[in-house]
């Protein structure tokens, strides 16, 4: 029962960062429908920005503001300088998807040439453990869990409330018809690859806290990103969220029957048997 | 020597994984991100074998194309009934399992050091000891390769794997099941992966997990992407050129501790700039087309087009409708979320007879088509063809049984000739069979003649047949139209549906359409038409449906409807 406990916390702090992974990517692709592979270079790079000013001895709170800062205009570039004008070309997804996956490779590359291989830790601060019964977790675990949770919370806030929000919402749901009532999508796509990336570049901080950065972290985070969405269902951020903690407890719980290489052999089944089942995922839209 | 005959079998190898990947990319439409996993899985299982059983290169090669086949379909079919996109969640997934159980599984794969000893080739007794002796065997490996490829995508099967890249439902619209092209073409490209792996590593007599890394799959997508997607001669150019690079920084002194990044830098940065300023590759599909050189000699047949043309009698004719009401579509309805798009709508067609369903935007009648054609459900009702139920058919099963559809926004394959337009919509190809294209070859020719000369007449009913090699994007408007039609006359349906034929077509051209429309009634076909213009209404249809709110308001000749004062009012609102 202690051991089921602690995993089930482990797997909420993970699952919180596969969340907000999920949901960083979600609002991308369900608004844009870019295949946005060179997330995961966004993501890398904003944790070797941090780790990299924090090693320059800048405080953490300016650290964590230039890393973002990174983050949303790394996004922002990418749409402007590369989708769109291939969008504009009227290129369809596959071809879009090929140079993301060229820029996400292009981009680990650089880090692995500028950086070296060597793993990069970032000591933001102390660590300080804690025990609650059975369960054992750190403050580092505790910041992951609650600022990866108030993002998401944020985030859905930001959708509903403010005028920007609801006109992403009007893009994702119907982009020719947002266009007559005065939406310039292309603005809004901006908006979003900026949102997105801030918050991957979050993610990408949460989660080098407690595992240090390399140049081919990227791509577990890329990979985790559209498990979740997909499994959530496209369309749907609040079933990329629940999909995010869903299949960080799962994960983490199948220690218990099985060794840890098998984890993401199970990841791959339960997606696996999700788009069997219900092709549009836990919480999609079913599209005729 | 040795050092330079094995690089060049290392780009053999490379052009046939290219060429395979290029099937499932180029061809298939389908991003595989798994491809050097497969590679890597041919490998694994024939070195096992081999070992294991001590059976002969060949069993294991056999066995590593079939098991991978079969591992790659099973698992790949449910991604790729969803969409596009899903493919690439499948193979991203499916690439890193496999690369982690390759490392994980020490008892079987040897982990991360891999298998030794993996027996050489040998064929009667004969075994290549060194890479200049591997090289003729390579080298015939490539021609098979290259040989199935060809056969594969110059054939009617290719057509419509060309046709599904472009336009999924058009093709289904067209009687082809669209889920069976693609995944038959992921399991040959997965199967000459995994023959290629298999023969790789009893050629390096050693099978690690490194060459079905995820790299490894990125640097194929990158030769199949630098040579040019959907052109097989260019997967050698650019297999061989990604080959030679890092070959090249080989000999740059202290490079060698950054060769792994650097060659990804290559990669990544050749993808970015040739999908975003060439996306067609080095060499694109159609170079061919447009130099004033035509595609396989096709002209020569095209003269002989003048021939009196012999109609096929075959089994279709058994479908020959018999009775006067040809379908029968009754209490049809549907509903959207509360929306009642279609409600208890009921039609029926005779033969040799033009129906026009007419009413304001929304009225739903494009709806009623898609749930006469199979792309939508009814909630109820019933669809009755020739007397015979076919109410939930799907899509590809319609024009099988001899009802067919346009669309109206065309639809037409831009990226394929006229032609391949036209000769795409031929129902019950045997040449759409990989089985009987490579095992029936003659039948597929002989069928292959016949349906040219079709296509011809059909070309020459329209007036498109000097336009035949161009490529459909660069025809008119309104020729795309007509081919539109030549099309659905090429499925020898007996019903056609026509979404807005004359939408958007230069007046000049309307009269042209109608006249065109009456023959074919004329001929004895079925034809019910969406029309907004009045005009075209009056002048072709023998009975108009008027429909408005998703019911059908009133049904008679245009005189008839057209003079019930109500209907001018929800019509012009007057």
């Amino acid at each position: 029962m202690g051991l089921f406990l602690q995993l089930l916390v482990r797997g909420l702090i993970t699952g919180s960062l596969y969340a907000l992974l999920g949901v960083s990517w979600g609002l991308i692709y369900n608004t844009t429908r870019t295949f946005h592979f060179a997330h995961g270079f966004v993501y890398a790079i904003t944790a070797y920005v941090i780790v990299l000013a924090m090693n320059l001895t800048l405080p953490l709170g300016l650290s964590i503001a230039i890393g973002l800062a990174a983050a949303t205009a790394a996004g922002c570039m990418l749409e402007y300088f590369i989708y769109l004008p291939m969008r504009r070309k009227s290129a369809a997804q596959l071809p879009i998807f090929l140079t993301s996956l060229g820029v996400m490779f292009a981009g680990q590359s650089a880090l692995h040439l500028v950086f070296g291989p060597d793993t990069m830790p970032l000591q933001a601060f102390s660590e300080e453990i804690f025990i609650v019964g059975p369960v054992v977790f750190t403050n580092k675990d505790l910041v992951a869990l609650i600022g990866a949770s108030a993002l998401i919370g944020l985030l859905f806030l930001f959708l509903r409330m403010t005028k920007a929000g609801m006109m992403i919402r009007a893009v994702s749901s119907n982009p020719e018809k947002a266009i007559f009532i005065g939406i310039d999508s292309r603005k809004i796509f901006i908006l979003v690859f900026g949102i997105g990336s801030l918050l991957v570049g979050a993610a990408a901080f949460l989660a080098t806290l407690d595992t240090p950065a390399t140049p081919h972290i990227g791509l577990n985070a890329i990979l985790m990103s559209f498990i979740v969405v997909f499994l959530g269902g496209v369309g749907s951020l609040p079933g990329a969220a629940i999909g995010g903690f869903m299949l960080g407890i799962v994960e983490s719980l199948i220690i218990l029957v099985l060794p840890t290489e098998y984890k993401i052999v199970v990841t791959f089944l339960i997606l696996f048997i999700v788009i069997l089942v219900k092709p549009e995922g836990l919480m999609g839209e079913k599209s005729s | 020597m040795e050092y330079l005959s094995h690089i060049v079998n290392l780009a053999l190898f490379y052009v046939a994984l290219t060429v395979s990947l290029n099937l499932i990319l180029g061809y298939g439409g389908m991003a595989s991100l798994s491809h050097a996993a497969f590679f890597c899985i041919g490998g694994y299982v024939s070195a096992i074998v081999t070992l294991q059983l001590s059976a002969n290169f060949l069993v294991g090669v056999a066995l590593a194309i079939a098991m991978t086949m079969i591992i790659g379909g099973v698992l790949a079919a449910p991604f790729i009934r969803v969409k596009e996109e899903y493919v690439l969640l499948f193979t991203l997934s499916f690439q890193m399992v496999v690369y982690h159980l390759m490392m994980s599984m020490d008892a079987i794969t040897g982990g991360d050091s891999g298998i030794f000893g993996v027996p050489l080739p040998e064929i009667l007794g004969w075994s290549p000891e060194t890479p200049t002796q591997f090289l003729p065997l390579m080298a015939a490996v490539l021609v098979l390769v290259y040989w199935i490829a060809f056969k594969v995508t110059r054939s009617p099967f290719g057509r419509v794997l060309k046709g599904c890249r472009e336009d999924d439902s058009a093709v289904s619209s067209l009687g082809k099941n669209v889920l069976r092209f693609k995944v038959t073409i992921f399991m040959v490209g997965t199967g000459v992966a995994a023959g290629v792996g298999a023969l790789f590593a009893h050629y390096t007599q050693f099978i690690n997990p490194s060459v079905g890394s995820l790299d490894a799959s990125i640097l194929i997508i990158a030769m199949v992407v630098l040579g040019g997607t959907a052109n097989l001669m260019g997967s050698a150019v650019g297999a061989i050129l990604l080959i030679i690079i890092p070959e090249i920084l080989n000999f740059i002194p202290g490079a060698s501790d950054l060769i792994v990044p650097l060659r990804g830098a290559i990669y990544g940065i050749l993808l970015i700039v040739f999908m975003r300023f060439r996306p067609e590759g080095l060499i694109p599909e159609y170079f061919h087309l447009g130099k004033g050189e035509k595609k396989d000699g096709l002209t020569q047949k095209a003269k002989g087009s003048d021939e009196t043309v012999t109609r096929k009698e075959n089994s279709k004719d058994a479908q020959v409708p018999q009775c006067k009401v040809v379908l029968e579509v009754s209490g049809l309805s549907k509903a959207f979320g509360g929306l009642k798009a279609v409600d208890d709508f009921s039609i029926s067609l005779e033969r040799g007879k033009v129906t026009a369903l007419v009413g304001p935007n929304g009225c739903g009648k494009t709806t009623a088509f898609n749930l006469i054609t199979g792309f939508l459900r009814p909630d109820t009702g019933k669809i009755l063809f020739n007397g015979r139920d076919i109410t939930n058919f799907s899509a590809h099963r319609m024009p099988q049984s001899g009802l067919v559809r346009s669309w109206q926004d065309v639809r037409i394959f831009k990226e394929m000739t006229v032609l391949d337009n036209i000769l795409i919509a031929r129902q019950n190809q045997p040449g759409e069979l990989l089985s009987q294209l490579f095992f029936m070859p003659w039948k597929v020719k002989q069928e292959e003649a016949q349906n040219l000369k079709e296509a011809y007449t059909h070309l020459k009913t329209v007036g498109l047949l000097e336009k035949q090699m161009e490529l459909a994007r660069d025809l008119s408007y309104a020729e795309q139209k007509l081919l539109a039609i030549a099309r659905m006359l090429a499925s020898e349906a007996w019903i056609l549906l026509l979404d807005e034929p004359s939408s958007g077509v230069d007046p000049n051209w309307v009269d042209h359409f109608m006249k065109m429309i009456r023959n074919l009634a004329l001929s004895g076909k079925t034809i019910c038409l969406v029309e907004h213009n009045l005009e075209v209404v009056r002048g072709v249809s023998d009975t108009v449906y008027f429909m408005a709110g998703g019911r059908k308001i009133s049904q008679g000749s245009f005189e008839e409807v057209m003079a019930d004062p109500e209907l001018g009012e929800i019509y012009f609102g007057v």
